[in-house]
């Protein structure tokens, strides 16, 4: 293989993930105006919608749904986007994954966590594997005597699509494909499934929310939090400062910062993020923490910044960002002091 | 320290200048214009209105125009820059306004003129400290409404983009005894289907001769400089205000709720296609320092920009063919704001810069059908 072609692969990789993450943002954040903004009244029936629920599992273990809902009624509902692959052992440890979300008997709520009496699953996945994710979860084996997987009631699975300019929601009709229990409340979106079949947002309705809750629970990918961070968090800290800038920053410190201002990231998807831009030779690590040397990224032909930023970390240049910095120090160093008034 | 120059071509010129040099200052700028002006063909004012964010416009000004800037000095609040050299030379000045970091800049050259245009490039590479900004399509209709008051405003040229591609259109209307050229309001309704008017060169009876622009400008011909500034620089001063106040302190806090995001407000349809999102994306990332990142295209469009010369960031989002929506970050000063909402203005004919709400959340029946 050429290195044109490892190249084109290599930024391929990293710019797939990173658009995988960008629409599982979107997917939640559709989800958050549906049970916190949408002029329904679906709204009125949410205690509260946590976009990074961290609730305790079994075995001291934590459990991280992609979000969660607990209802004025004290039911609950764990939402999951699914990545379903080909191969059994994807369905089996998603089965064992969502089993764990079936048996929740606390949320979380605006003060910690509180009791539910039951849990939901809503099990999300893309259109091209929802017929499947049917099949091989609740078919093969939630419905399957002989099968471990035997949660409370069936997970309800909603495939999703983006359809010429709007989201499509839809649960698939299978009727061993579960329900989401409204119970007497006002309203609920098992009611919206089951009288309409799916239901629709356009992107409008939620960018609000993407733009002010960047991230989602799962781990970062690490394209994506390394451009964040390049494109708003960086600029933030540098201002106008001269470039390059040195910024000198501890991930744990970083993450706090993202999520006290985002949401929902951790110090390891902040050292993997810096772990990119070092590949990339934009920052390097030290002792301490990190050292990023921040400017205008230029590459030639190149203006969307992560493509910028997979390009780099796949092809990068000799210089590293300290030497970067030092040079620029020595420029600034050697410049002559500019006479006291020009005129 | 220069010596004292040559007479400048201009007796406006002459006259800020002396006057700068002596350390006095000018009584008004309409004082200015009666005592210099001599009804000559050559008598003309150019003004730019433009917005200043923490800076001092005129040092900046002459900093970035250093090159061919042969003179500088402070006229009271007034500050002159002498550009070029013995008869050759003019002056650009800026002038306050009643309006804090609302600045008029000031001179006798014309707009279209290369000596103008080397102040605009200076303006540009003053950004984003010092920057332009485009008139809403309601505050430049309301100055040919506000002149009207004074005598039949007519139009004998007229300069607009065409919407369809970008093309340029012009039109004259000479005075001529067959018809009367147009007034201000059918001169715009004569192209409002089609392209978006960036200049008119105006007249008020016998009272008032201006060029006005889109692009915050204006400039005086000849008649009666009291009512070119109590209606036309008043009314660019109001607007850059309300620009101004429009764009400050837009910056996101954590904890706090952004009920309201900025909306650039396109001709209908703009965004309609593929090419039309790249030539955004080509837009946005044109200007000096600035960089973009895609987070979603096709159909919907989300991409985060970043403003490099002072680190102010932004989400925009483009979810309807009409309208770029402007979600500021934890760093968003005016000066930025200003020059990412002027250039989009200015590239794709906005109507109008405006504060909208955030989001447009829907009913149930919306989420049943169009979402």
């Amino acid at each position: 293989m050429s290195p044109a072609v490892d190249l084109a692969e290599c930024v391929e990789r990293l710019l797939h993930g990173f658009t995988t993450y960008d629409r599982a943002v979107d997917v939640v954040s559709a989800f958050e105006m549906a049970f916190t903004t949408s002029r329904s009244q679906v709204p009125g029936t949410v205690r509260h919608f946590e976009r990074f629920p961290r609730v305790p599992g079994p075995d001291d273990t934590t459990l991280t749904p992609d979000f969660t809902v607990v209802f004025e009624d004290g039911t609950g509902l764990a939402g999951e986007i699914a990545r379903l692959a080909l191969h059994e052992n994807s369905a089996e440890g998603l089965c064992r994954q969502i089993a764990k979300y079936d048996a929740l008997r606390q949320l979380p709520d605006a003060s910690g966590l509180t009791q539910v009496s039951q849990t939901d699953v809503l099990l999300l996945v893309p259109q091209s594997v929802g017929v499947a994710a049917v099949k091989r979860i609740v078919v093969d084996r939630f419905a399957n005597p002989e099968h471990p997987y035997k949660p409370s009631v069936a997970p309800c699975v909603v495939q999703f699509a983006f359809d010429e300019d709007r989201y499509i929601f839809q649960r698939l009709l299978d009727p061993r494909n579960g329900v989401l229990r409204d119970g007497n409340r006002a309203d609920g979106l098992g009611r919206w499934f089951e009288e309409n079949g799916d239901f629709k947002a356009r992107p409008s309705r939620f960018s609000d929310i993407k733009s002010a809750r960047a991230f989602i629970n799962d781990p970062v990918d690490p394209l994506y939090l390394a451009t964040h961070l390049w494109a708003k968090t960086f600029p933030t800290m540098a201002g106008d400062s001269p470039r390059p800038v040195r910024l000198e920053v501890r991930s744990s410190d970083l993450a706090a910062e993202l999520r006290e201002r985002f949401g929902g990231v951790l110090a390891s998807d902040v050292d993997r993020a810096l772990d990119l831009l070092k590949t990339a030779k934009l920052a390097d690590q030290t002792a301490d923490g990190w050292v990023i040397a921040w400017e205008e990224l230029r590459v030639p032909g190149e203006k969307d910044l992560a493509h910028a930023l997979a390009t780099r970390a796949c092809r990068p240049p000799s210089r590293s960002a300290s030497s970067r910095l030092e040079a620029a120090a020595q420029a600034e160093a050697a410049r002559p002091t500019p006479p006291p008034s020009l005129f | 320290m220069t010596a004292t120059p040559t007479s400048m071509q201009r007796p406006f010129d002459d006259a800020l200048w002396s006057a700068a040099e002596q350390g006095q200052t000018p009584e008004s700028l309409r004082d200015l214009v009666h005592g210099t002006f001599r009804g000559e063909r050559e008598d003309q004012l150019t003004v730019a209105t433009v917005i200043a964010d923490g800076c001092e416009p005129g040092e900046r000004l002459a900093q970035a125009g250093a090159g061919a800037v042969s003179g500088f000095r402070m006229a009271g609040p007034i500050a002159v820059l002498r550009v070029g050299e013995a008869e050759n030379a003019y002056t650009v000045s800026v002038w306050p306004t009643a309006e804090e970091g609302v600045y008029h800049l000031i001179g006798t050259v014309p707009v279209t003129d290369e000596r103008w245009r080397r102040v605009e490039r200076w303006l540009a590479n003053s950004a984003p400290r010092l920057v332009p900004f485009v008139l809403n399509q309601a505050d430049f209709e309301g100055v040919g409404a506000a002149l009207a008051e004074h005598g039949r405003v007519e139009v004998s040229r007229l300069t607009a983009r065409v919407l369809s591609d970008g093309s340029s259109y012009t039109r004259g209307w000479a005075e001529g005894r067959r018809a009367p050229r147009p007034t201000y309001t059918q001169a715009l309704g004569e192209v409002e289907e089609f392209a978006s008017v960036r200049t008119l060169t105006v007249h008020v009876g016998d009272l008032l001769s201006l060029h006005l622009r889109r692009h915050a400008g204006a400039t005086f011909y000849g008649g009666s400089f009291r009512l070119f500034e109590d209606v036309v620089l008043t009314a660019l001063v109001g607007a850059a205000e309300r620009r101004r106040v429009l764009l400050t302190g837009r910056e996101r806090r954590p904890h706090e709720r952004q009920e309201h995001a900025i909306a650039v407000q396109m001709p209908t349809g703009i965004f309609a296609n593929a090419e039309s999102v790249s030539d955004l994306l080509e837009a946005l990332s044109e200007q000096r320092g600035v960089g973009i990142a895609v987070l979603h295209r096709n159909p919907y469009l989300h991409v985060a920009v970043t403003d490099y010369l002072d680190g102010s960031n932004f989400d925009a989002f483009v979810t309807f063919d009409d309208r770029v929506l402007i979600y500021p970050g934890y760093r968003a000063s005016v000066g930025a704001l200003t020059r990412l909402t002027e250039h989009l203005a200015e590239r794709f004919a906005a109507r109008e810069v405006a504060d909208v709400q955030a989001s447009t959340p829907p009913t149930r029946d919306e989420l049943f059908t169009t979402g």
